[in-house]
């Protein structure tokens, strides 16, 4: 314990009590910081905080803030524009990362963290209690003011036990790392996504009226839904109305679809289902995007502060292989992909999507060191080399010429990474299962060094229980693990390294960065500059894929919107049509209604 | 506005709440008060080098799962088979990699047999002189290839000579092939990328041999083959 600490001159443990509405930025109440090793204790309101130009403790190379969710203590530190300190060690991040893959029973709160190491807690009761008291807001007496500074002071002291109890296991140096990210997270939460807001009102005010108009436009082309307890002489536009299987079944079969199936013979309805066959058959788009729509979107949840930008908890580490994970309902990347139109920056500004380019593609060639992959991903359309590197197009193909082949091929290389088998593959590209067994053995054949690499990947997960990325994210394997999951971990989980790793060098070099993406960054600026922001975001992209490969960088694309223009996402741009043709004929309803009166 | 908080408080410490006093100067307490990385010093000289998150390349663990572990690929069983159409193979050059024998083909199980020198005269009706050629597909799984040799009488087979010729290609060149019917031959297709050398298991001949017919060579005459031959039981 001692060799690890003695790095440090100081050892903070700091919480915050902070409140922050749907959307909006954290607002500190107060702070309680103890320095681990001499007691000294600081414990501050937050018109005290307020008056301060920095922490007030040492926040340099020498000193350590221990945290649990760093980010919102970062977040905290931003909203007091402090400088960020130095070394951050998140015992949020690190318990995860020591149980990730495992049962957990306490779940991954503070309390539940402690559990874990048998140590105790307060009862719920007085937790709840005193929750409720900080949930008030408002004005605080100084007895309440008081409780909620004990509240704090009792996550500090949490903090203190927990810190000893983690630290013989704990990956001091890549534990560091990943606090630097928490840094990042605070900065991306506290840019948030610039929203148009009058467009977001206006949705929410005509929601139902647009739920049902879109079933019936976008059913129109379908015919699948049906209407559900209609009163007689009701239209689909009126009434409710449900998905019919039956009837989709019917359409299916029209259009030559092979779906998918569950064990019982039924069609398989599962989003991911639709999501896969949206990509092999584009016709299908707009009805996954009205499925999801209807049953996922919960519009009055998106979460807009009085800025007009969406904010909320990015979730960080919280998926098996690392990546953020943020609440669907309250990202406005996680709702249907036509709402992300929504995305509009403010007069003279500018955003920009940029991405890596075959990313999943680029890290399995990068990490196996195959040659022919690393040659396919130089190509600048791998999937397309794969094809020619297989024999199956002529040399002198292109994209245009071979559209169909390097569409399967492009299936069949990111199937692979996911262990796809011939049956599920054959689905997806809705070709015979021989054809799949073919793609895959030219896979096979074309990518020797990956396959033996990806099948050591899963061995060793296998035999030591545990697969771990670059920098130490670590996944526990059980016995029944997933062959697949285990297959797939490298590519997903170093793509999340990667992405954390930009998100740092972004974020420190004073790039807004609005929110990570998957393998994406959105930043922003002013429209006239932007493509200097683009250049300085691609560059930390280059230079993290560099670190995280070992060298190999990856290449980005980017996509920059400027005011009056909206972000949108190509798979969403129909319905988000359909919806603003909707609303054109609400509006005109509406005036006409007015008139007549 | 909602206070957020969102950690379980943990339990309370009766040392700490009695020590809970009002916060030492600021003055004080913010001695050496950092503003990030640029300020609040150095480390004292005694005190290590601290992690630096800020260098991740030297942070970087391995990802060659095989090397860190040692796991490798063993070699269990060697077919002895043609090349399938579809696949490109290579033969490993050298006669060391290479056996001309004699083989009893079984028909009915389509297994090849290496039957033992001392039968082959007795045998000589039923086996056919091969030479087998150490080969494997572009997955690196090695096979013994056999390709007929010409028999006691000396005439050849067009067929055999293709095979022969093919085999000869694929010492340096991937090569898939496939049996032209028309012309009564192999027809040879050759690799056109520049794909690696295959990467040969770290067995001798004799150790592939051993693998390949541990359960199909024949060494006398009770061998339920031959005996199956001869109408025994």
């Amino acid at each position: 314990m001692s060799d690890l600490l003695s790095h440090f001159r100081e050892v903070w443990l700091v919480d915050f009590e902070f409140g922050a509405g749907p959307g909006e930025r954290p607002e500190p109440r107060c702070m309680v910081a103890v320095e681990f090793r001499t007691g000294t204790k600081l414990r501050f309101w937050a018109d005290q905080l307020s008056c301060m130009s920095h922490a007030p403790f040492s926040t340099g190379r020498d000193a350590m803030l221990v945290a649990y969710y760093a980010s919102a203590e970062l977040g905290c530190f931003l909203a007091l524009n402090w400088p960020m300190p130095a070394r951050v060690l998140d015992l949020f991040t690190e318990f995860r990362t020591a149980t990730n893959g495992r049962p957990v029973p306490c779940g991954y709160s503070l309390l539940g963290a402690s559990a874990h190491f048998g140590i105790d807690g307060i009862d719920s009761n007085e937790k709840d209690e005193m929750r409720k008291l900080a949930l008030r807001g408002g004005q605080y007496t100084e007895p309440e003011r008081l409780s909620l500074l004990e509240y704090c002071q009792s996550d500090v002291v949490a903090l203190s036990k927990l810190l000893p109890a983690m630290l013989p296991t704990l990956d001091l140096a890549r534990a560091l790392l990943r606090g630097r990210y928490m840094a990042a997270v605070a900065r991306m939460e506290w840019e948030g996504v610039p929203i148009d807001v009058e467009q977001f009102q206006i949705l929410q005010e005509n929601w139902q009226a647009i739920r049902s108009r879109l079933t019936a436009e976008v059913d129109s082309e379908f015919g699948v839904y049906a209407p559900a307890n209609r009163r007689p002489g009701e239209s689909l536009i009126e009434g409710p109305s449900s998905f019919s299987a039956r009837r989709f079944e019917q359409w299916l079969e029209k259009q030559n679809i092979h779906w998918p199936r569950i064990p019982s013979g039924s069609l398989a309805l599962d989003d991911d289902t639709f999501r896969q066959m949206s990509r092999s058959y584009p016709a299908v788009a707009p009805l996954r995007e009205l499925r999801h729509t209807l049953s996922g979107l919960r519009l009055f949840d998106l979460a807009v502060g009085a800025d007009g930008r969406n904010r909320c908890l990015l979730s960080p580490f919280r998926s098996i292989t690392g990546r953020n994970q943020p609440s669907n309902a309250r990202f406005i990347f996680g709702p249907s992909c036509w709402l992300r139109g929504l995305i509009r920056p403010a007069p003279d500004r500018a955003v920009a999507y940029v991405d890596w380019s075959q990313q999943e593609f680029g890290i399995a060639a990068a990490l196996s060191g195959d040659p022919a992959m690393i040659q396919a991903y130089a190509s600048g359309d791998p999937y397309l080399t794969f094809a020619k590197q297989a024999g199956a197009v002529p040399a002198g193909a292109t994209k245009k010429s071979h559209c169909q082949e390097r569409e399967r091929f492009k299936v069949c290389a990111l199937a692979v990474q996911y262990g796809m088998e011939s049956k599920s593959l054959a689905e997806a590209i809705n070709q015979p299962e021989a054809y799949a067994r073919k793609l895959l053995r030219l896979h096979r054949e074309t990518y020797p060094r990956y396959w033996d690499w990806s099948q050591a990947a899963v061995s060793h997960a296998m035999l030591v229980g545990w697969l771990q990325t670059v920098f130490g994210w670590r996944f526990h394997v059980g016995a029944k693990a997933n062959h697949r999951s285990l297959a797939n971990f490298p590519m997903q989980a170093n793509g999340a390294e990667m992405l954390r790793l930009a998100c740092c060098l972004a974020t420190e070099r004073g790039i807004a960065v609005c929110a990570p993406v998957h393998d994406a960054l959105l930043v922003e600026g002013p429209a006239d500059t932007i493509e200097a922001v683009v250049r300085a975001t691609q560059s930390a992209m280059v230079e993290a894929s560099r670190v995280v490969l070992s060298g190999f960088e990856l290449r980005s694309d980017t996509k920059i919107v400027r005011y009056p223009d909206r972000y949108m996402d190509p798979r969403g741009e129909r319905l988000w049509g359909i919806v603003g043709r909707i609303l054109a004929d609400l509006r005109a309803q509406r005036t006409g209604t007015v008139s007549a009166d | 506005m909602t206070t957020n908080n969102r950690i379980e408080p943990g339990n309370d410490d009766q040392n700490l709440r009695h020590k809970a006093e009002i916060p030492a100067p600021l003055q004080a307490a913010r001695s050496g008060a950092g503003n990030g990385d640029e300020s609040n010093g150095q480390a004292p000289p005694s005190a290590p080098t601290p992690p630096d998150p800020f260098s991740p390349e030297s942070l970087r663990l391995s990802q060659d799962f095989g090397s860190t572990l040692g796991v490798r690929k063993v070699l269990t069983t060697v077919p002895v088979r043609k090349p399938h159409k579809q696949e490109f193979i290579r033969v490993r050059a050298g006669e060391d990699w290479r056996l001309q024998t004699c083989v009893l083909e079984d028909h009915v199980s389509r297994d090849t047999y290496l039957v033992d020198k001392a039968l082959w005269s007795a045998l000589f009706n039923e086996i056919c002189r091969v030479c087998l050629f150490t080969a494997c597909d572009r997955q690196g799984d090695v096979f013994l290839w056999p390709i007929k040799l010409p028999g006691i009488d000396g005439r050849s087979n067009i067929w055999n000579d293709s095979a022969l010729a093919a085999a000869n290609h694929a010492l340096s060149r991937w090569i898939r092939v496939t049996a032209n019917m028309s012309a009564g031959s192999y027809a040879v297709f050759e690799a056109s990328a520049d794909l690696p050398e295959p990467a040969w298991p770290e067995l001798t001949f004799t150790q592939l041999l051993k693998l390949a017919f541990r359960d199909r060579s024949i060494s006398d005459s009770s061998h339920p083959v031959l005996q199956a031959l001869r109408g025994e039981r």
